[in-house]
Protein backbone atom coordinates (compact mmCIF):
# COMPACT_ATOMS: atom_id res chain seq x y z
CA UNK A 1 0.00 0.00 0.00
CA UNK A 2 1.92 3.09 -0.73
CA UNK A 3 2.05 5.74 1.85
CA UNK A 4 -1.05 8.04 0.98
CA UNK A 5 -3.27 5.29 0.56
CA UNK A 6 -1.86 4.41 4.40
CA UNK A 7 -2.91 7.62 5.59
CA UNK A 8 -6.12 7.86 3.82
CA UNK A 9 -7.21 4.65 5.51
CA UNK A 10 -6.47 6.19 8.44
CA UNK A 11 -7.88 9.00 8.36
CA UNK A 12 -10.95 7.56 6.59
CA UNK A 13 -11.25 5.39 9.75
CA UNK A 14 -10.56 8.16 12.08
CA UNK A 15 -13.50 9.97 10.31
CA UNK A 16 -15.81 7.33 10.97
CA UNK A 17 -14.55 6.58 14.76
CA UNK A 18 -15.44 10.65 15.19
CA UNK A 19 -18.75 10.75 13.57
CA UNK A 20 -19.87 7.39 15.47
CA UNK A 21 -18.64 8.72 18.66
CA UNK A 22 -20.46 12.09 18.15
CA UNK A 23 -23.73 10.33 17.09
CA UNK A 24 -23.80 7.78 19.95
CA UNK A 25 -23.61 10.69 22.74
CA UNK A 26 -26.45 12.34 20.58
CA UNK A 27 -28.53 9.31 21.40
CA UNK A 28 -27.22 9.17 25.00
CA UNK A 29 -28.60 12.73 24.92
CA UNK A 30 -32.07 11.66 23.73
CA UNK A 31 -31.99 8.75 25.95
CA UNK A 32 -31.41 11.03 29.25
CA UNK A 33 -34.21 13.37 28.13
CA UNK A 34 -36.65 10.18 27.75
CA UNK A 35 -35.34 9.06 31.21
CA UNK A 36 -35.76 12.33 33.14
CA UNK A 37 -39.50 12.96 31.53
CA UNK A 38 -40.23 9.47 32.53
CA UNK A 39 -38.68 9.86 35.84
CA UNK A 40 -40.76 13.27 36.73
CA UNK A 41 -44.16 11.76 35.44
CA UNK A 42 -43.40 8.61 38.53
CA UNK A 43 -42.26 11.23 40.66
CA UNK A 44 -45.53 12.85 40.46
CA UNK A 45 -47.55 9.63 40.42
CA UNK A 46 -45.69 8.66 43.73
CA UNK A 47 -46.24 12.49 44.91
CA UNK A 48 -50.39 11.91 43.78
CA UNK A 49 -50.29 8.50 45.98
CA UNK A 50 -48.54 9.67 48.86
CA UNK A 51 -49.66 13.24 49.36
CA UNK A 52 -53.51 12.22 47.95
CA UNK A 53 -52.62 15.30 45.08
CA UNK A 54 -55.02 15.81 41.81
CA UNK A 55 -52.67 14.21 39.02
CA UNK A 56 -52.14 17.18 36.09
CA UNK A 57 -53.53 15.48 33.21
CA UNK A 58 -52.01 18.55 30.63
CA UNK A 59 -48.77 18.01 32.45
CA UNK A 60 -48.73 14.26 31.44
CA UNK A 61 -49.86 15.18 28.34
CA UNK A 62 -47.05 17.53 27.26
CA UNK A 63 -44.38 15.39 28.75
CA UNK A 64 -45.70 12.36 26.86
CA UNK A 65 -45.54 14.68 23.72
CA UNK A 66 -41.54 15.36 25.14
CA UNK A 67 -40.79 11.96 25.10
CA UNK A 68 -42.24 11.28 21.70
CA UNK A 69 -40.66 13.98 20.24
CA UNK A 70 -37.17 12.55 21.94
CA UNK A 71 -37.93 9.01 20.31
CA UNK A 72 -38.79 10.30 16.73
CA UNK A 73 -35.07 12.72 17.01
CA UNK A 74 -33.77 9.82 18.43
CA UNK A 75 -35.00 7.74 14.64
CA UNK A 76 -33.94 10.67 13.33
CA UNK A 77 -30.46 10.33 14.28
CA UNK A 78 -30.25 6.61 13.52
CA UNK A 79 -31.84 7.11 10.35
CA UNK A 80 -28.41 9.13 9.77
CA UNK A 81 -26.11 7.08 11.30
CA UNK A 82 -27.35 4.10 8.89
CA UNK A 83 -27.10 5.90 5.57
CA UNK A 84 -23.68 7.24 6.86
CA UNK A 85 -22.93 3.68 7.69
CA UNK A 86 -23.98 2.40 4.55
CA UNK A 87 -21.93 5.24 2.41
CA UNK A 88 -19.17 2.67 2.54
CA UNK A 89 -20.84 -0.31 0.43
CA UNK A 90 -19.40 0.61 -2.51
CA UNK A 91 -16.49 2.18 -3.63
CA UNK A 92 -18.56 3.98 -7.02
CA UNK A 93 -22.15 4.96 -6.83
CA UNK A 94 -24.83 7.67 -7.82
CA UNK A 95 -25.38 9.28 -5.30
CA UNK A 96 -28.18 13.05 -5.01
CA UNK A 97 -25.31 15.53 -4.06
CA UNK A 98 -28.08 17.27 -2.37
CA UNK A 99 -28.92 14.40 0.16
CA UNK A 100 -25.14 13.82 0.62
CA UNK A 101 -24.31 16.90 1.52
CA UNK A 102 -27.68 17.61 4.01
CA UNK A 103 -26.21 14.03 5.58
CA UNK A 104 -22.84 15.36 6.33
CA UNK A 105 -23.97 18.65 7.48
CA UNK A 106 -26.55 16.98 10.07
CA UNK A 107 -23.66 14.71 11.16
CA UNK A 108 -22.00 17.93 11.59
CA UNK A 109 -24.49 19.85 13.35
CA UNK A 110 -23.33 18.74 17.12
CA UNK A 111 -19.91 20.24 16.62
CA UNK A 112 -21.53 23.38 15.20
CA UNK A 113 -23.41 23.79 18.02
CA UNK A 114 -20.49 23.65 20.27
CA UNK A 115 -18.53 25.74 17.79
CA UNK A 116 -22.01 28.71 18.12
CA UNK A 117 -22.21 28.50 14.29
CA UNK A 118 -25.22 27.68 12.77
CA UNK A 119 -24.87 25.28 9.06
CA UNK A 120 -27.83 26.08 6.97
CA UNK A 121 -28.52 23.09 4.36
CA UNK A 122 -29.01 23.48 0.56
CA UNK A 123 -32.28 25.28 -0.02
CA UNK A 124 -32.21 23.15 -3.12
CA UNK A 125 -35.44 21.08 -3.71
CA UNK A 126 -34.26 19.31 -7.37
CA UNK A 127 -31.76 16.42 -6.35
CA UNK A 128 -28.36 16.79 -8.75
CA UNK A 129 -26.62 13.14 -9.53
CA UNK A 130 -23.05 12.41 -9.56
CA UNK A 131 -21.37 9.06 -9.75
CA UNK A 132 -18.45 8.81 -6.82
CA UNK A 133 -16.91 7.49 -4.12
CA UNK A 134 -19.16 8.35 -1.35
CA UNK A 135 -17.45 7.85 1.23
CA UNK A 136 -14.44 9.77 0.32
CA UNK A 137 -17.19 12.68 -0.67
CA UNK A 138 -18.13 12.49 2.53
CA UNK A 139 -15.04 13.06 4.09
CA UNK A 140 -14.09 16.02 1.74
CA UNK A 141 -17.13 17.99 2.60
CA UNK A 142 -16.70 16.84 6.64
CA UNK A 143 -13.24 18.99 6.16
CA UNK A 144 -14.49 21.72 4.35
CA UNK A 145 -17.49 21.90 6.48
CA UNK A 146 -14.78 22.13 9.30
CA UNK A 147 -13.14 24.83 8.20
CA UNK A 148 -15.99 26.95 7.28
CA UNK A 149 -16.91 26.62 10.74
CA UNK A 150 -13.67 27.66 11.78
CA UNK A 151 -13.33 30.66 9.44
CA UNK A 152 -17.19 31.96 9.74
CA UNK A 153 -17.78 35.32 9.79
CA UNK A 154 -19.41 36.96 12.90
CA UNK A 155 -23.04 36.10 12.15
CA UNK A 156 -21.59 32.47 12.67
CA UNK A 157 -23.52 30.88 9.85
CA UNK A 158 -22.68 28.61 6.70
CA UNK A 159 -24.77 28.47 4.48
CA UNK A 160 -23.96 25.89 1.77
CA UNK A 161 -25.55 25.85 -1.36
CA UNK A 162 -25.04 22.72 -4.31
CA UNK A 163 -25.70 23.16 -8.12
CA UNK A 164 -25.57 20.71 -10.74
CA UNK A 165 -22.52 22.51 -13.48
CA UNK A 166 -21.95 21.05 -17.02
CA UNK A 167 -19.73 18.00 -16.29
CA UNK A 168 -20.60 18.15 -12.96
CA UNK A 169 -21.84 19.63 -9.87
CA UNK A 170 -20.82 22.64 -7.38
CA UNK A 171 -20.70 22.79 -3.56
CA UNK A 172 -20.36 26.23 -2.20
CA UNK A 173 -20.30 27.60 1.10
CA UNK A 174 -20.51 31.06 2.29
CA UNK A 175 -20.87 33.39 5.35
CA UNK A 176 -16.86 33.01 6.20
CA UNK A 177 -14.03 35.24 6.38
CA UNK A 178 -11.08 33.43 6.03
CA UNK A 179 -7.74 34.74 6.48
CA UNK A 180 -6.09 35.69 3.83
CA UNK A 181 -3.93 32.69 1.98
CA UNK A 182 -4.28 30.61 5.09
CA UNK A 183 -6.56 28.28 3.59
CA UNK A 184 -4.04 25.78 2.44
CA UNK A 185 -2.70 26.20 5.62
CA UNK A 186 -6.42 24.89 7.24
CA UNK A 187 -6.72 21.81 5.55
CA UNK A 188 -5.53 18.49 7.03
CA UNK A 189 -2.51 16.58 5.22
CA UNK A 190 -4.92 13.81 3.17
CA UNK A 191 -6.78 16.70 1.94
CA UNK A 192 -5.00 16.76 -1.51
CA UNK A 193 -5.16 13.05 -1.82
CA UNK A 194 -8.73 13.21 -1.30
CA UNK A 195 -9.09 15.82 -3.49
CA UNK A 196 -7.67 13.51 -6.27
CA UNK A 197 -9.11 10.70 -5.57
CA UNK A 198 -12.40 12.36 -6.39
CA UNK A 199 -11.17 13.99 -8.94
CA UNK A 200 -12.30 17.15 -7.41
CA UNK A 201 -10.90 20.88 -7.02
CA UNK A 202 -11.16 22.77 -3.70
CA UNK A 203 -10.58 26.14 -3.69
CA UNK A 204 -11.84 29.58 -2.28
CA UNK A 205 -13.43 32.34 -3.78
CA UNK A 206 -15.40 35.72 -3.90
CA UNK A 207 -12.96 37.66 -2.04
CA UNK A 208 -12.05 34.99 1.10
CA UNK A 209 -15.95 34.74 1.87
CA UNK A 210 -16.85 31.23 0.26
CA UNK A 211 -15.11 27.78 -0.29
CA UNK A 212 -15.91 25.92 -3.62
CA UNK A 213 -15.59 21.87 -4.08
CA UNK A 214 -16.16 21.18 -7.90
CA UNK A 215 -16.81 17.82 -8.47
CA UNK A 216 -16.94 15.13 -11.88
CA UNK A 217 -20.30 13.99 -12.62
CA UNK A 218 -18.47 10.82 -13.27
CA UNK A 219 -15.60 9.49 -11.43
CA UNK A 220 -12.53 8.05 -13.33
CA UNK A 221 -10.56 5.52 -11.56
CA UNK A 222 -6.33 5.93 -11.72
CA UNK A 223 -6.11 4.15 -15.17
CA UNK A 224 -8.34 7.39 -16.53
CA UNK A 225 -10.94 4.71 -17.13
CA UNK A 226 -14.68 5.53 -16.00
CA UNK A 227 -15.71 4.16 -12.49
CA UNK A 228 -17.08 0.75 -11.96
CA UNK B 1 -28.47 22.68 49.70
CA UNK B 2 -27.90 24.83 46.74
CA UNK B 3 -27.44 23.48 43.29
CA UNK B 4 -26.39 24.78 40.07
CA UNK B 5 -27.27 22.43 36.82
CA UNK B 6 -25.44 23.69 33.20
CA UNK B 7 -26.63 21.54 30.03
CA UNK B 8 -27.14 22.78 26.49
CA UNK B 9 -30.05 19.92 26.47
CA UNK B 10 -32.90 22.63 28.30
CA UNK B 11 -35.33 19.57 28.32
CA UNK B 12 -33.19 17.61 30.31
CA UNK B 13 -31.65 20.56 32.64
CA UNK B 14 -34.91 21.62 33.96
CA UNK B 15 -36.59 18.00 34.09
CA UNK B 16 -33.43 17.40 36.52
CA UNK B 17 -33.62 20.33 38.23
CA UNK B 18 -37.27 20.08 39.07
CA UNK B 19 -36.65 16.29 40.23
CA UNK B 20 -33.93 17.51 42.54
CA UNK B 21 -36.38 20.36 43.89
CA UNK B 22 -38.71 17.32 44.60
CA UNK B 23 -36.39 16.19 46.44
CA UNK B 24 -35.52 18.71 48.63
CA UNK B 25 -32.71 20.37 46.79
CA UNK B 26 -32.68 23.91 45.62
CA UNK B 27 -31.95 23.52 41.86
CA UNK B 28 -31.35 25.96 39.75
CA UNK B 29 -30.29 25.54 35.96
CA UNK B 30 -28.86 27.39 32.63
CA UNK B 31 -28.17 26.15 29.54
CA UNK B 32 -24.93 28.04 28.40
CA UNK B 33 -21.92 28.70 29.91
CA UNK B 34 -21.78 32.21 30.11
CA UNK B 35 -24.87 32.36 32.00
CA UNK B 36 -23.30 30.10 33.94
CA UNK B 37 -20.70 31.97 35.33
CA UNK B 38 -23.08 34.95 35.62
CA UNK B 39 -24.90 33.16 38.10
CA UNK B 40 -22.37 32.08 40.11
CA UNK B 41 -20.73 35.88 40.17
CA UNK B 42 -24.44 36.45 41.52
CA UNK B 43 -25.37 33.75 44.13
CA UNK B 44 -23.73 31.16 46.20
CA UNK B 45 -23.94 27.60 45.24
CA UNK B 46 -22.91 24.42 46.79
CA UNK B 47 -22.58 22.40 43.72
CA UNK B 48 -22.33 22.53 40.16
CA UNK B 49 -23.32 19.63 37.81
CA UNK B 50 -21.77 20.61 34.79
CA UNK B 51 -22.07 19.05 31.02
CA UNK B 52 -18.62 17.82 29.60
CA UNK B 53 -19.62 19.48 25.67
CA UNK B 54 -21.32 22.74 26.08
CA UNK B 55 -21.54 25.00 23.25
CA UNK B 56 -18.72 27.38 23.10
CA UNK B 57 -16.81 26.19 26.23
CA UNK B 58 -16.12 22.73 27.35
CA UNK B 59 -17.33 21.96 30.78
CA UNK B 60 -13.68 21.45 31.98
CA UNK B 61 -13.06 25.13 30.86
CA UNK B 62 -15.86 25.99 33.00
CA UNK B 63 -15.55 24.67 35.82
CA UNK B 64 -11.76 26.53 36.32
CA UNK B 65 -13.78 30.08 35.54
CA UNK B 66 -16.25 28.96 38.46
CA UNK B 67 -13.56 27.72 40.63
CA UNK B 68 -11.68 31.42 40.34
CA UNK B 69 -15.05 32.85 41.41
CA UNK B 70 -16.12 30.73 44.27
CA UNK B 71 -12.85 28.66 45.30
CA UNK B 72 -15.48 26.15 47.55
CA UNK B 73 -17.85 24.73 45.02
CA UNK B 74 -17.98 21.44 44.22
CA UNK B 75 -18.30 19.88 41.16
CA UNK B 76 -20.06 16.57 39.24
CA UNK B 77 -19.53 16.01 35.41
CA UNK B 78 -22.23 13.95 33.30
CA UNK B 79 -21.63 13.45 29.91
CA UNK B 80 -23.67 11.61 27.02
CA UNK B 81 -20.29 8.80 26.39
CA UNK B 82 -16.95 10.78 26.20
CA UNK B 83 -13.54 8.56 25.39
CA UNK B 84 -10.80 7.44 27.69
CA UNK B 85 -8.97 10.42 27.52
CA UNK B 86 -12.29 12.49 28.46
CA UNK B 87 -12.95 10.57 31.40
CA UNK B 88 -9.20 10.58 32.78
CA UNK B 89 -10.17 14.75 32.44
CA UNK B 90 -12.87 14.42 33.62
CA UNK B 91 -11.99 12.40 36.32
CA UNK B 92 -8.64 14.15 37.29
CA UNK B 93 -10.70 17.26 37.54
CA UNK B 94 -13.84 15.99 40.09
CA UNK B 95 -12.75 12.52 41.07
CA UNK B 96 -13.61 9.07 39.13
CA UNK B 97 -16.85 8.64 41.15
CA UNK B 98 -17.95 12.04 39.65
CA UNK B 99 -18.13 11.58 36.25
CA UNK B 100 -21.33 9.97 35.51
CA UNK B 101 -22.27 8.86 31.67
CA UNK B 102 -26.08 9.73 30.75
CA UNK B 103 -28.43 8.84 30.95
CA UNK B 104 -27.87 8.90 35.05
CA UNK B 105 -29.78 7.59 37.40
CA UNK B 106 -31.27 10.14 39.76
CA UNK B 107 -30.29 7.97 42.99
CA UNK B 108 -26.95 8.27 41.78
CA UNK B 109 -26.56 11.71 41.52
CA UNK B 110 -28.21 12.21 44.74
CA UNK B 111 -25.79 9.67 45.99
CA UNK B 112 -23.21 11.21 44.74
CA UNK B 113 -24.23 14.83 45.74
CA UNK B 114 -24.73 13.38 49.72
CA UNK B 115 -20.66 12.22 49.22
CA UNK B 116 -19.95 15.63 48.67
CA UNK B 117 -21.29 17.06 51.40
CA UNK B 118 -20.16 14.20 53.52
CA UNK B 119 -16.66 15.75 52.26
CA UNK B 120 -15.71 12.89 50.19
CA UNK B 121 -15.67 14.24 46.75
CA UNK B 122 -16.21 16.35 44.03
CA UNK B 123 -12.80 18.21 43.69
CA UNK B 124 -9.90 17.25 43.79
Amino acid sequence: MKEEERILARRGLEFFGKVSASISHEIKNVFAIVGESSGLMEDLLLMHSKKGTTVDAERFLTLLARIRKHVNRGDEIVKCMNRFAHSVDEPVKVVDLVELTRLVLSLASRFAALQGVALEPPPEEKGVALETDPFLLEQLLWISVHVAMAACDDAKRVFVHVKGKPGGAEIVLSGLRLPPSSFPEMLPTETKTLVKSLGAQLSTDGGESRIRLLLPSRLKDERGEAGQ
Amino acid sequence: MRVLLVDDEIELVSTLAERLAMRDIEAEWTSTAEEALELVRRNRYDLAVLDVKIPRMSGLVLKKKMEEIQPSLHFIFMTGHGSEKDFAQGAAEAGAGFYLVKPVKIELLMERMEEIFRGQGGQE
